[in-house]
C-alpha cells in the first residue's frame, strides 16, 4: 500500500522503511472506541523484527510457522538495540551494507524514450529500492531529467513523492519538465521569501496559492456556471412539459384529419361509380328522380294496357285467322283441285259434285284478308306501342343519368369543400407542431406527427428530463462541494497532491506539508536533488518523512576530494567529505580505484599489483621466480616494513592471457585494471557478465579463462605517453559452469572486495556540454571523472571550446618579470570569429604563462576610500559602495563581446539556440525552456563587477542592440540554467598575495560549467598563479574550501603554462586589445 | 525463567483511600485484582467504513448523472474548469477505492460500490493491519483467555514476570472465536466490530510478506481496583481502574467497564472468597494488633454488602477503642483470598 492510498483511503499505519509500522503512531481508529486506543500502541514484533539480524528473523519466523504463535520470551534480543531507521541510516553511513541485498531491478516503460541506458539504470534502480538509492551526475549529465522520469513512474504507481532540495531553481527545473502531465499533481511550497510574481507562470501554478487560484477564478466560477448551465436546461425541460399536451393533441387529431380526408377522397372517388350515388340521396335530387320514375310509370302503363289490348285483338284476329285456316284446310284440296283441274281426280270430282263451293271459297278468300289487315294494322299498333315504350325508357334513363350527373357534380363540389376544409385544418395542425416543436430543445421533438411517434418522443424527453434533473442536482452539488470545499480546500488539495516539492529549509515550516500542526503527512519516497549540498542534519530531518530516499547530487569535485590534497595540505586535517559522500563511498563499488595495473613496458606485460609511492622506488629488488624464472618479481624492501611484491614482470612472448592466469592462479590476485566507475551486472542466456561501466577503450580484446566457467576479458588502451595499458572489460562466468548472479557476485566480492548493493548510479555523460568542453571541465574540475563516452574530439581545424583572456596581457606580465622575455599578443582577436588563424598561432607561438611572481593589481576594492584612479567616475557613482571589481577586466569583456556580436557564425550559433527556445511547458504558458538561459551568459564572480558590467554593457550601443542574447549576473542567477557561450570574469587581480575567487569554490565550478559549447575565462594569470601557489586557509575560506578553490586554479593555471591534459581545447587570447 | 517476586498487596489504609476516592461512583463491591493479561499482536483483516469525501462525492454524482462523452478525464469535465491534475488524482482516488471504473466503451461508469456509496455516502474498505488484542489469563480456573477491551492504555501496564514456559500458552481459537462472535456480543465485550478476519501465517509465504503475519504473544500485568457500582440500568456495573503499584496511586478514570455478563470475563471476581478466607484475612489483620488470638477466632463473622461484620467480645472492641483503631471507625479495610484477585472489605465491629 503506498503512502497516497493510506492516505486517501485513511487506513493503514505508516511503514517504516522496510514496510513495517513505524512506532510511536496510532493505528486508524475504528468507529467503536472502546478498545482500539489501546490497540495503536507499539507493535512489538514490527519493533523487534526490524531490529534484529536476519539470523534473528529466520530462526523467529521459522519457529512461527512450526507454533503456530510466538511468545515474547522466546524472542532473544535483537541485534540492534537502538532506533531502527537511525540506526539504518547510521549503519549506512559508516558502511554497513552487508545485509543490502543487491538490487537487480527489471527495466521499466519510459516516459522519456531518450534517456540514455545509464539514465534509465537509474530510473529502474530508484524505482527498485527498498531503502535508499544514490545517483552521482556531473552536471549537464541529466539528474533533473532522470528525477521527473522518476516522479513520473512513481506517481504512476500511486506513491506520494516528497521532492527536496536546497535551492527553489533546482526544484522549478525539474516541476518544469513535468509540466501539466496528468499522472502527476504537484504542489510546490514558496519559501517564505519567495514572491510568486518572480517565479514562472507554470511554477506559479503548482504552488498551493497557485492551484487556490486557480480554484477561486476558474473552479467556481465554472461550477457557478455548470450549475446555471443545468438548471437553465432543466428549466427548459419542465416548460417543455405542457408542450406534449398539444403535441398529442395535434397528433391526434391530426390522425383523424386524415382519417377523414382519406374517407373524404375515396368517397369522392366511389361518386362516379355505378349506383355510387343512390345511397345517399339529396331531397332534390329524390324529388325530380321520382317524378321522372313516376312520369315513366304513368306512360309505360298506360303503354302496357294498350297493348295489352292490341295483343288481345291480335289474338281474337289470330283465332279467325286459325279457325279460317282449318276451314281453308278443309275444303283447300278440293279448291286446289278444282283449280287446276285435275278431273282425272276424285277430289276433283267431289269438287264437282259440292255446291257452293266456289263461294265459300271466296268467302273464306275474303274473310281471309279482312283478317290479314287487321292483323296487320293490330300489329302495326302494336309495334307502334313498343316503339314509344322504348322512347319512354331511352327518355327515362336519359334523364336519370342527368340527375345523377348533377347529383354527383353537386355531391363533388360539396366533398371537395370538405376536403379542402380538412387539409386547411392539417396545414394548421402542422404550422401549430412545427411552431411547438420549435420550443423543444435540439432532438427532442417528435420525428413525424402521429400519436406513436410522439409519445415515443415524449418518453425520451422524459429519459433526458430525469436525466437533466439529476444533471441539475449534481451540479448543485457540485457548487455546494466547492464552494462548502473552499475553507478544507487546501488541505484537499493537499490530499490531492502525489508530489510535494519544497526546499529542505521550507517543507518542516511549510503550511500544509510541515511538521508543526500534528502529524505529519508521510511519503513513499523521497527524491532529495543536489544532496551534495545538504547536510546530514537536513536529510535526517526530510528522511523521517518517507519510506524510501532517492538522493541525486554531483560527486565531489577533483579539488574536494581528499586524496588528491597536495603534499603541503596533507598535513593538515583531512577534509571530510559530506554525508552524501559518505554514502556514496559506503555504498558505491569503485573498481577505478583497484590497485592493479597492467601495462606494456619495452616489450615485457609488467602487472603492478599495489601503487609504489615515489620515494619506496628505490627500495624496490628484483627476484626472479624460482621455476619460472623468465618471470620476476619486484620486491618494494623499505626499512623496517615488510616487504611486498610490487609488480610482476613478464617475459616478452607471456601475453596477456597467460599473464593474468598466472597471477590468479600462483599469487591468488583477480589483478582488474579498470578505469570504470562503477559495476554493471547482467544475466544472458549464456550466464552471468559484469562488465566493467566506463569510458569506451578501443583495442583488440583477449579473454583470460580463470577458473571453470569463469573468463576474464581483456582490451588494450590506446597507449598514452607511450605505455600500452590493459583493461579489464568484463567478467563473464558460464551458466553451464553453475554460475549464478549471486554465486558471481559472492566470487566478485571474495576476489576483488567490490560488492555492488544495485543502489547507486553514477552519470557521467554529459549531455549538456559539448565533447571538448567536457573534456575540459571533466579534467579541470572532475579530474577526468566526467569523461565523454566518445573520443576527444580531433582538434585539427576546430577551435578551442575555452579561451582565456589575459588581462593584463600575458606579455605585459612577463615582461614586468621577465623582461627577456617577448610579448606574444595576437592583438584580441576573436578565436571563435577567426578560429583557424587562432589555432595558427596557437599552433606557431602559443603564449603561455611563465614564471610569476605576482597579479597586475588591476581589483579595486569600492569601499576604499581612496579615489579610484582606473574608474570613469560616472561608473563610479552607479556602482554599490563596497565590493571588488576589476575595470580593465569589465571592459576586456564588453571588447570581447562586441567582437562575438559581430561574428556572422556565432550569430547563427546564436538563432539556432534561440530557436530551441521555442517551447512552452503547456498551453498558453510563455515560460522559456527550463534549461535554457541566454546565449551568452555573462559572469562575474562578485556583485559589484556584475553591475559594473551591465553599466558598461548598456553604455555599449552594439551590445544593447543584442540585449535578448546577452544576460549578465552572478554564477547563482545561472544555477540549473546553461547557456551557449559563458564569460566569466574572475575579477580578482592583486599585486603580490593570493586571493580567494568567489566565496566558495562552488561558485567557481558553478560558472566554469554553465556553458554548452563554450566558455571565455578573463583573468589576471599573475593572480591565478599567485593563488595556486597558497595552499592554507584563505580570506573568508577555510583550510577544506581554500584548497578546493586552489586545486582548480592551479589546474587552470596548468593549462596556462601549456600543461593540460587538453591542450587543444584551451587557448589562451594573448591580450584583450583593451 | 526467573522466578516471580512475591507480589505486595494494598493495606487496610490505601482500601480505604481508593474507597473515598470512588465513593462518588456510588461503589457496592471492591476488588482488588493482578490481572494477567495476553497482550497477543496478530495480523487481521478489518473493514473500515468511511465518509465519502465532499469532493469525492460531488464527482462522483457528476459522473454518475453525466452523458459519458469519453475517457479523457480533463474532457469529459472540461466545462468544471477544475485543474486537471487535481482532477486526475480526484479520478484516481475513486478508481482506486472501486467506485468508478472505465467501461468497456472507454467511458467512466459508477460502479455498483459506487452507486452505494452515492446513496449511503459511506464507503467500506477492507485492510490488513497488525492489532493487538489483550486476553485475561483466567488459567487458575481453568478457564479458556476472554477478550478484555481496554478504553486506553494504562500507564501501569508493566510486562508480567517471566511465565512458566511449559504453562503459558495461547490458544488463538480463543481469537477466532471472538471474530467469530455475534455482533450483540462483541458489543457486549467492546470486541471492535470492524475485525472480520484473523489472518494467520502462511506456510508458503516468503519471509518479506509472511512476517507481519506472525501472531506475538507477550504476557502483561495489570493491577486493577474493581468497583461494582450501583449504576443505573444501561450503565456499566463494574469498573475497573488502574492502580500503580508504586504509591498504589488509582487512575482517575476507569480503563475497563461491563454491564451485563462480566462474570464471564472475570469468574473469579465473581467468586464470593469462603468464609475460612475471611476469617484467614480476619485473623491476618488482627496479628499485628496483638488480639488474643483466641479472642480473635471466638468472632463470628459475616459478611453484609461491602461489609465483614465482626461479631467481636467486648474486651477485643475494648481493647481496638483504646489502641484507637480504624476498625472501631469504621475505617478498616482487608483483603481476603488466596489468588490474584482479592476481595476488599469494610470490617465493622459489632459486640457480640
Amino acid at each position: 500500500m503506498t503512502q497516497r492510498e493510506r492516505h486517501t483511503l485513511d487506513q493503514g499505519t505508516p511503514l517504516d522503511t522496510t514496510g513495517a509500522p513505524q512506532t510511536g503512531r496510532s493505528a486508524p481508529r475504528s468507529s467503536h472506541g472502546a478498545a482500539q486506543p489501546a490497540l495503536g500502541d507499539v507493535s512489538l514484533w514490527s519493533e523487534w523484527y526490524h531490529r534484529a539480524s536476519p539470523a534473528q528473523q529466520n530462526e523467529m519466523l521459522s519457529r512461527a510457522s512450526q507454533q503456530g504463535i510466538l511468545y515474547a520470551h522466546q524472542l532473544a534480543a535483537p541485534t540492534h538495540s537502538t532506533a531502527p531507521r537511525r540506526t539504518a541510516l547510521a549503519a549506512l553511513l559508516n558502511g554497513h551494507i552487508q545485509e543490502m541485498e543487491p538490487l537487480h531491478p527489471p527495466p521499466l516503460e519510459y516516459h522519456d524514450r531518450q534517456l540514455d541506458r545509464t539514465q534509465r539504470d537509474a530510473v529502474d534502480r530508484a524505482l527498485a529500492t527498498p531503502d535508499l538509492c544514490l545517483i552521482q551526475g556531473f552536471p549537464g549529465t541529466g539528474k533533473s531529467r532522470i528525477i521527473a522520469e522518476i516522479i513520473l513512474q512513481a506517481a504512476q504507481r500511486g506513491e506520494r513523492v516528497l521532492f527536496l532540495a536546497p535551492t527553489a531553481a533546482a526544484l522549478d527545473r525539474v516541476l518544469e519538465r513535468l509540466g501539466s502531465h496528468p499522472t502527476v499533481c504537484p504542489i510546490r511550497c514558496l519559501a517564505p521569501d519567495e514572491v510568486p510574481e518572480t517565479l514562472p507562470a507554470c511554477i506559479v501554478r503548482l504552488t498551493m496559492a497557485g492551484r487556490l487560484r486557480s480554484y477561486q477564478e476558474l473552479t467556481l466560477p465554472a461550477a457557478r456556471a455548470a450549475r446555471d448551465a443545468a438548471r437553465q436546461a432543466y428549466e427548459v425541460r419542465l416548460r417543455e412539459r405542457s408542450l406534449w399536451t398539444r403535441l398529442v393533441e395535434a397528433a391526434e387529431r391530426q390522425e383523424q384529419l386524415a382519417a377523414r380526408l382519406r374517407m373524404l377522397t375515396e368517397h369522392r372517388a366511389g361518386l362516379g361509380a355505378e349506383g355510387g350515388c343512390t345511397d345517399e340521396l339529396a331531397a332534390p335530387f329524390r324529388a325530380q328522380w321520382d317524378a321522372c320514375a313516376g312520369a315513366r310509370m304513368e306512360n309505360l302503363d298506360r303503354l302496357e294496357s294498350q297493348l295489352a289490348g292490341l295483343r288481345a285483338e291480335l289474338d281474337t284476329i289470330a283465332g279467325k285467322q286459325g279457325h279460317l285456316e282449318n276451314e281453308w284446310e278443309r275444303i283447300r284440296p278440293l279448291a286446289e283441285a278444282r283449280q287446276h283441274r285435275r278431273f282425272w281426280t276424285a277430289t276433283w270430282w267431289r269438287a264437282r259434285m259440292q255446291t257452293g263451293l266456289a263461294e265459300q271459297e271466296r268467302d273464306l278468300e275474303m274473310r281471309r284478308a279482312e283478317l290479314h289487315a287487321a292483323r296487320q294494322r293490330l300489329e302495326q299498333d302494336i309495334t307502334a306501342r313498343l316503339a314509344e315504350y322504348a322512347a319512354i325508357e331511352d327518355h327515362y334513363a336519359v334523364e336519370c343519368r342527368r340527375l345523377k350527373d348533377a347529383e354527383i357534380a353537386r355531391r363533388q363540389a360539396e366533398l371537395d369543400a370538405e376536403i379542402a376544409a380538412v387539409s386547411r385544418e392539417q396545414d394548421t395542425l402542422r404550422e401549430q407542431w412545427r411552431t411547438t416543436c420549435q420550443a423543444f430543445a435540439l432532438g427532442a421533438a417528435p420525428t413525424e406527427m402521429s400519436r406513436q411517434a410522439t409519445l415515443a418522443a415524449c418518453a425520451t424527453w422524459e429519459q433526458q428530463r430525469q436525466r437533466d434533473e439529476q444533471q441539475a442536482e449534481s451540479a448543485e452539488q457540485w457548487l455546494q462541494a466547492t464552494e462548502t470545499g473552499l475553507r478544507t480546500a487546501p488541505e484537499r488539495l493537499a490530499g490531492c497532491a502525489n508530489v510535494v516539492a519544497a526546499t529542505t529549509t521550507t517543507l518542516p515550516r511549510d503550511a500544509h506539508f510541515g511538521e508543526h500542526n500534528g502529524t505529519p503527512i508521510l511519503f513513499d519516497v523521497l527524491i532529495l536533488d543536489e544532496t551534495h549540498q545538504v547536510t546530514e542534519s537536513e536529510f535526517a530531518t526530510a528522511a523521517r518523512r518517507a519510506r524510501r530516499w532517492v538522493l541525486v547530487g554531483e560527486p565531489q569535485t577533483d579539488a574536494e576530494h581528499p586524496s588528491s590534497a597536495p603534499r603541503k595540505a596533507a598535513r593538515a586535517a583531512v577534509p571530510q567529505p559530506g554525508f552524501f559522500q559518505r554514502l556514496w563511498q559506503n555504498l558505491h563499488a569503485e573498481p577505478h580505484r583497484l590497485p592493479f595495473v597492467w601495462m606494456q613496458r619495452e616489450d615485457r606485460l609488467v602487472c603492478r599489483l599495489r601503487s609504489i609511492p615515489a620515494d619506496h622506488e628505490k627500495w624496490i629488488e628484483s627476484e626472479p621466480i624460482v621455476d619460472r624464472p623468465e618471470i620476476e618479481l619486484r620486491i618494494v624492501a623499505a626499512p623496517r616494513q615488510t616487504p611486498q611484491v610490487a609488480e610482476v614482470v613478464f617475459p616478452a612472448g607471456i601475453g596477456i592471457a597467460e599473464a593474468k592466469q598466472f597471477i590468479f592462479h600462483e599469487l591468488d590476485e583477480l589483478a582488474v585494471s579498470t578505469r570504470a566507475r562503477a559495476l554493471g551486472w547482467s544475466e544472458t542466456d549464456a550466464g552471468v557478465v559484469l562488465e566493467f561501466v566506463g569510458p569506451a577503450v578501443e583495442s583488440d580484446a583477449a579473454i583470460a579463462a580463470l577458473e571453470d566457467g569463469v573468463c576474464e576479458r581483456v582490451v588494450c588502451a590506446r597507449p598514452t605517453d607511450g605505455i600500452i595499458l590493459w583493461h579489464t572489460s568484463h567478467l563473464q562466468f558460464a551458466r553451464v559452469a553453475g554460475w549464478t548472479l549471486e554465486r558471481a557476485e559472492q566470487w566478485v566480492a571474495e576476489h576483488l572486495g567490490l560488492r555492488s548493493t544495485g543502489r547507486t548510479v553514477l552519470l557521467t555523460v554529459p549531455h549538456r556540454l559539448d565533447p571538448p568542453l567536457a573534456h575540459f571541465l571533466s579534467d579541470l574540475l572532475f579530474a577526468g571523472a566526467c569523461e565523454p563516452l566518445v573520443a576527444m574530439f580531433d582538434s585539427a581545424g576546430s577551435q578551442a571550446p575555452v579561451e582565456f583572456v589575459a588581462v593584463p596581457p600575458l606579455a605585459s606580465l612577463e615582461n614586468r618579470h621577465r623582461p627577456d622575455t617577448a610579448p606574444h599578443c595576437n592583438g584580441g582577436e576573436s578565436s571563435h570569429a577567426s578560429g583557424e588563424r587562432g589555432q595558427a598561432a596557437l599552433s606557431v607561438r602559443a603564449p603561455r604563462l611563465r614564471s610569476v611572481k605576482g597579479g597586475a593589481g588591476l581589483e579595486m576594492d569600492l569601499a576604499d576610500n581612496r579615489p579610484l584612479e582606473h574608474l570613469p567616475a560616472d561608473l563610479r557613482a552607479l556602482l554599490p559602495r563596497q565590493g571588488v571589481v576589476n575595470y580593465l577586466e569589465a571592459r576586456a569583456v564588453v571588447k570581447r563581446l562586441e567582437t562575438l556580436v559581430d561574428d556572422v557564425a556565432f550569430q547563427a550559433a546564436c538563432e539556432r539556440w534561440q530557436q530551441r527556445l521555442v517551447w512552452s511547458c503547456e498551453p498558453g504558458c510563455g515560460c522559456p525552456r527550463p534549461e535554457h538561459g541566454p546565449a551568452i551568459a555573462v559572469m562575474a564572480l562578485y556583485s559589484a563587477q556584475v553591475e559594473l558590467l551591465r553599466h558598461l554593457i548598456r553604455q555599449t550601443p552594439a551590445l544593447t542592440k543584442n540585449e535578448g542574447v546577452i544576460e549578465v549576473g552572478l554564477p547563482s542567477a545561472f544555477h540549473q540554467r546553461e547557456c551557449l557561450l559563458a564569460c566569466v570574469s574572475l575579477t580578482r587581480s592583486h599585486t603580490h598575495r593570493a586571493v580567494s575567487y568567489g566565496d566558495h569554490p562552488h561558485v567557481l565550478t558553478q560558472a566554469l560549467t554553465r556553458a554548452a559549447s563554450g566558455l571565455i575565462l578573463f583573468g589576471d594569470p599573475g593572480t591565478l598563479a599567485r593563488r595556486s601557489q597558497w595552499h592554507g586557509p584563505l580570506d573568508h575560506l577555510d583550510e577544506t574550501a581554500a584548497q578546493g578553490e586552489g586545486r582548480i586554479v592551479s589546474r587552470l593555471v596548468h593549462y596556462l603554462q601549456g600543461h593540460g591534459r587538453h591542450p587543444a581545447s584551451f587557448h589562451i587570447q594573448e591580450g584583450s586589445g583593451v | 525463567m526467573s522466578a516471580a517476586l512475591a507480589p505486595s498487596w494494598p493495606g487496610s489504609r490505601v482500601l480505604l483511600g481508593w474507597w473515598r476516592e470512588l465513593i462518588g461512583r456510588q461503589p457496592q463491591q471492591l476488588w482488588f485484582s493482578r490481572l494477567l493479561l495476553h497482550r497477543v499482536e496478530s495480523l487481521v483483516r478489518v473493514t473500515h467504513t468511511r465518509s465519502l469525501d465532499l469532493w469525492q462525492r460531488a464527482l462522483l454524482r457528476l459522473v454518475h448523472a453525466r452523458i459519458p462523452r469519453g475517457p479523457d478525464p480533463e474532457n469529459y469535465f472540461a466545462d468544471l474548469q477544475i485543474d486537471g491534475q487535481v482532477l486526475s488524482q480526484l479520478i484516481h482516488q475513486l478508481t482506486a477505492a472501486g467506485l468508478l471504473h472505465m467501461n468497456g466503451a472507454g467511458t467512466w461508469d459508477v460502479t455498483t460500490a459506487g452507486r452505494h456509496a452515492l446513496e449511503t455516502g459511506a464507503l467500506a474498505t477492507c485492510s490488513e493491519e497488525r492489532r493487538t488484542f489483550y486476553f485475561v489469563d483466567n488459567s487458575e480456573l481453568q478457564c479458556t483467555p476472554h477478550f478484555l477491551s481496554l478504553r486506553r492504555l494504562p500507564r501501569a501496564l508493566a510486562s508480567a514476570p517471566a511465565p512458566d514456559v511449559a504453562t503459558w500458552s495461547f490458544d488463538l481459537t480463543c481469537l477466532e472465536a471472538c471474530i467469530r462472535q455475534t455482533s450483540s456480543w462483541k458489543t457486549r465485550y467492546h470486541f471492535p466490530a470492524d475485525v472480520e478476519a484473523f489472518l494467520p501465517p502462511l506456510s508458503n509465504e516468503p519471509p518479506a510478506t509472511n512476517w507481519r503475519r506472525v501472531v506475538l504473544d507477550s504476557p502483561e500485568q495489570l493491577p486493577v481496583v474493581f468497583l461494582r457500582a450501583a449504576g443505573s440500568p444501561g450503565e456499566p456495573t463494574l469498573l475497573g481502574f488502574a492502580a500503580r503499584a508504586e504509591g498504589w496511586e488509582l487512575e482517575p478514570e476507569p480503563i475497563l467497564a461491563f454491564g451485563e455478563g462480566w462474570e464471564e470475563v472475570l469468574p473469579n471476581l465473581a467468586a464470593e472468597p469462603s468464609p475460612q478466607a475471611w476469617r484467614e484475612a480476619w485473623q491476618a489483620w488482627s496479628a499485628p494488633r496483638n488480639l488474643p488470638l483466641a479472642e480473635v477466632e471466638a468472632c463470628r463473622l459475616e459478611r453484609v454488602d461491602h461489609r465483614l461484620l465482626v461479631h467481636a467480645p467486648p474486651p477485643i472492641i475494648d481493647r481496638l477503642r483504646a489502641a484507637r483503631s480504624d476498625a472501631v471507625k469504621q475505617e478498616a479495610w482487608l483483603l481476603a483470598g488466596s489468588d490474584r484477585t482479592r476481595t476488599a472489605a469494610q470490617l465493622e465491629l459489632v459486640p457480640s
